[in-house]
């Protein structure tokens, strides 16, 4: 069965119990039964047959920016059984709005019955054809229970002269405290062949008292009864400013939509849930730091200048774990890159080991790092930056301090500015440049993306993302260019490190010698991105994308009119 | 996808009893699976509880007028599906003979549910046919119930012969004894004949039994009717063995 097939859901009352609606259903679906007409050959009309009640445990997982949430899908599992023991269960995965039919369904997950905090995703999704659907969209994230609702599920199988089943309408309560008794849900389901049946079906149903049309699927209902809603969090920033509002209002909103980011990722990064929440608060900071030096930002200078040092110093601290994990995520890609004849990856496990330990150690550093007072400290600078020093509430229109000109001058010329650094930073960059020069143009590449995203909101979308398409193809060069000469230099260092812990160990020897495989490949990859900067760039100080940039620009003057 | 087909160029042999049982057993190994009722006298589509009839009957079909998923019903069990039978199947012969190469047109038929389904059963009319090459062509295990009497060691090595002279690919043939009654010296004496020198005979038997009898009043598989049974226990051995000739594992 799958949800093509379902042809109405409807909710009764909140307080309502199930069994009266289950009885309600029941009965009208056995009068309907008995009005039908008589086969002509068995002289005999349809029936219904009520299934013993069933017991589930729905859990819906999603990473914790809602990848599966955006993909339109849905993964739950569903446990059956009344206790904690589970009984039974299933993974299933839908499409959004699909009550409870699965489109592809695995074995119960590795994981216990009790879900509790995130998990890596290999362990919640067996190997089978829903990971490998799965595994492209979630990619490194940890997946996380989001809600869980525990149900008593009533079916009724509504059958045909022949006494087979057509369509099968499913009575399910939430039971225990909220957010699970959030309602009762009634769906008719078709078996496949026998629509007309299942429509006829859904149409007696249709008409029991207190029953109506469901707007919401099971899963949204749950997620709105835990005061949450589906893609409540997302890496991409979405901060309301408008045409005409005060710079130093502007700026402390800013600020503090980055800090609310960066504070949403800390408590992942705590627990090292998963590399990306690294990544986000990571971009968090240095979206900080770029906004503090928006000229004409319009911050006191001492404020500005304390959250600067403590962005710095946060942004500092966390480059280590990255840069690790960076080397892990892009290992198996590295790796599958030298595969030659005779050549058997299993050879690199200790330098992977080597970098996993490596991490732990530098995770736990900096963990600890972010639990101490200078922390509290720097984060506390980030917030008054965000605040100027009032409360986390302060209304913006009520402060006393100076605010500035209208947003939109500032943002223009500061994207204006990121721009002109960008192409004077790389317009001498030659082939003899060091790759120090190349480093420094990413870095005001980075300026400029940061620049352009934080002042989204006063920018027509269609020249903020044609001008962002064109400049993240030289962020790709140059990051690719970066990241390889980076590993270049680290690879030497780590295989320099292995020897001296363990040079008599053949595994380790071997190792090293793949390793010098994986330099190499990196100083290919580093050539081509070289070889391939010059053209990006060309195109990038071209026309075209000053063409966005005028684009972009053009709705505030638009906005200001009206 | 494998395609098993059960098929004898006898009638009332098991050939339908076993399709019925053995889609139902691999369905509750958990594969997607697809019984169509080839045989236009319809048992296995009234066993299943579901009407005989296929809108546009077999030319449709094997014009592609008619989608093949279109009159797929689905049964009372978790993932099995049936593709009903149709009065008109009798001349599925002379559809097939005015399609484009008909010993493909099966092949190309079953091609659509590739991705919905992960096993189909065919169960065939008793006939050496156009009918029987495209499906010999389609299929990867031919099962070809035998009783076990004189007579079946000549039509068993005449349906070798038939499957060695039809035309590539070819199915691998597992052949089982169906109806047996071991108190009967004849049927002893038969299946050791049969076996001797002949390697592609299935060591499960199903027993001739009133359980199987009354798959008709029941309408329902003998593995859910009487789950314990003999013959229940003999359909459960038989699919491993036909699952294992293909490599159609859980």
């Amino acid at each position: 069965m799958v949800a093509d097939r379902e042809f109405v859901a409807v909710d009764s009352a909140a307080d309502s119990a199930s069994a009266d609606v289950a009885a309600a259903v029941h009965s009208a679906l056995a009068r309907a039964g008995s009005r039908a007409p008589k086969h002509g050959r068995t002289g005999r009309a349809g029936s219904v047959v009520a299934e013993p009640p069933a017991y589930l445990r729905r859990t819906w997982f999603d990473t914790f920016d809602w990848r599966l949430h955006k993909a339109g899908l849905t993964l739950q599992r569903i446990d059956t059984g009344r206790s904690n023991a589970a009984a039974g269960g299933r993974l299933a995965l839908a499409a959004t709005g699909d009550l409870a039919i699965a489109d592809l369904v695995a074995p119960v997950p590795a994981v216990g019955a009790e879900v509790r905090g995130a998990y890596p995703f290999d362990a919640v999704v067996p190997p089978g054809p829903m990971r490998t659907r799965l595994e492209p969209i979630v990619e490194m994230r940890a997946v996380s229970p989001i809600v869980t609702v525990r149900t008593v599920v009533r079916t009724f199988r509504v059958r045909n002269d022949d006494d087979k089943t057509v369509a099968r309408v499913v009575v399910e309560q939430a039971v225990g405290e909220r957010p699970s008794g959030n309602g009762c849900r009634v769906s008719v389901v078709a078996c496949r062949g026998y629509e007309e049946e299942a429509g006829a079906t859904a149409r007696v149903v249709a008409k029991v008292p207190s029953l109506a049309s469901s707007e919401q699927s099971m899963f949204a209902q749950a997620v709105a009864a835990i005061g949450r809603s589906p893609g409540d969090y997302s890496s991409k920033l979405d901060i309301a400013l408008t045409v005409g509002m005060p710079t130093t209002y502007a700026m402390r909103r800013v600020m503090r939509a980055l800090l609310d980011a960066a504070e949403r990722n800390l408590p992942g990064v705590l627990a090292d849930t998963d590399s990306e929440f690294l990544h986000d608060l990571r971009v968090a900071i240095r979206r900080g730091r770029s906004t503090l030096k928006v000229p004409g930002a319009a911050l006191p200078a001492p404020q500005a200048d304390a959250a600067s040092a403590a962005l710095k110093w946060l942004g500092d601290l966390t480059t280590p774990t990255r840069d690790l994990d960076v080397y892990l995520l892009g290992l198996d890609d590295l790796a599958a890159e030298v595969a030659a004849p005779g050549w058997d990856s299993a050879q690199l496990r200790p330098f992977r080991d080597f970098l996993v330990a490596r991490r732990a150690k530098e995770q736990t550093a900096l963990a600890r790092s972010l639990r101490a007072a200078r922390a509290k400290r720097a984060l506390g600078a980030w917030a008054s930056a965000g605040t100027g020093g009032e409360s986390d509430d302060v209304d913006d229109a009520g402060s006393a301090e100076p605010a500035g000109p209208p947003i939109e001058l500032v943002a223009k010329a500061a994207v204006s500015r990121a721009f002109k650094r960008v192409i004077k930073a790389g317009i001498g960059i030659t082939a003899s440049s060091p790759p120090t020069q190349l480093h420094e143009l990413r870095k005001r590449c980075k300026e400029l993306r940061y620049t352009l995203e934080i002042f989204a909101a006063l920018h027509d979308p269609t020249g903020q993302r044609a001008l962002i398409d064109d400049l993240k193809k030289l962020q790709d060069c140059l990051g690719e260019f970066q990241d390889t000469d980076v590993q270049q230099h680290a690879i030497r260092q780590f295989a320099a490190q292995m020897l001296a812990d363990d040079a008599s160990s053949a595994t380790t020897v071997e190792a090293v010698m793949a390793m010098g495989r994986l330099a190499d490949r990196l100083g290919e990859r580093q050539l081509i991105a070289r070889n391939t900067f010059g053209a990006l760039f060309a195109r990038f100080a071209g026309p075209l994308p000053r063409a966005h940039l005028a684009a972009l620009c053009e709705r505030a003057p638009l906005q200001m009119l009206l | 996808m494998k395609v098993f087909a059960t098929y004898n160029i006898k009638g009332g042999v098991g050939k339908t009893s076993a399709a019925v049982n053995l889609a139902y057993l691999a369905a509750r190994d958990g594969q997607r699976t697809l019984l169509w009722d080839l045989d236009p006298q319809g048992a296995a589509t009234f066993l299943f509880r579901i009407k005989s009839g296929v809108s546009g009957g077999a030319k449709a079909l094997v014009r592609g007028r008619t989608g093949m998923d279109a009159p797929v019903k689905e049964t009372d069990y978790e993932n099995l599906d049936l593709l009903p039978a149709d009065f008109s199947y009798r001349n599925m012969d002379l559809a097939l003979d005015r399609a484009k190469s008909p010993t493909r047109r099966i092949t190309q038929l079953l091609a659509t549910l590739a991705s919905e389904y992960d096993i189909v059963f065919l169960d065939c009319p008793p006939s050496v046919s156009l009918v029987s090459e495209s499906v010999l062509r389609a299929t990867d295990a031919l099962l070809v119930p035998l009783i076990p009497t004189t007579l079946s060691i000549r039509t068993y090595d005449q349906l070798i012969e038939f499957v060695r002279k039809a035309k590539a690919p070819r199915p691998a043939v597992l052949a089982f004894f169906s109806m047996v009654d071991r108190r009967k010296r004849l049927h002893r004496e038969s299946m050791a004949a049969l076996r001797d020198g002949r390697p592609g005979i299935a060591v499960a038997a199903i027993p001739a039994s009133a359980v199987v009898e009354n798959m008709g009043p029941r309408r329902e598989p003998v593995v859910v009717s009487a789950p314990s049974s003999e013959a229940a226990n003999a359909y459960a051995a038989l699919w491993l063995e036909a699952r294992d000739l293909v490599g159609a594992g859980a």
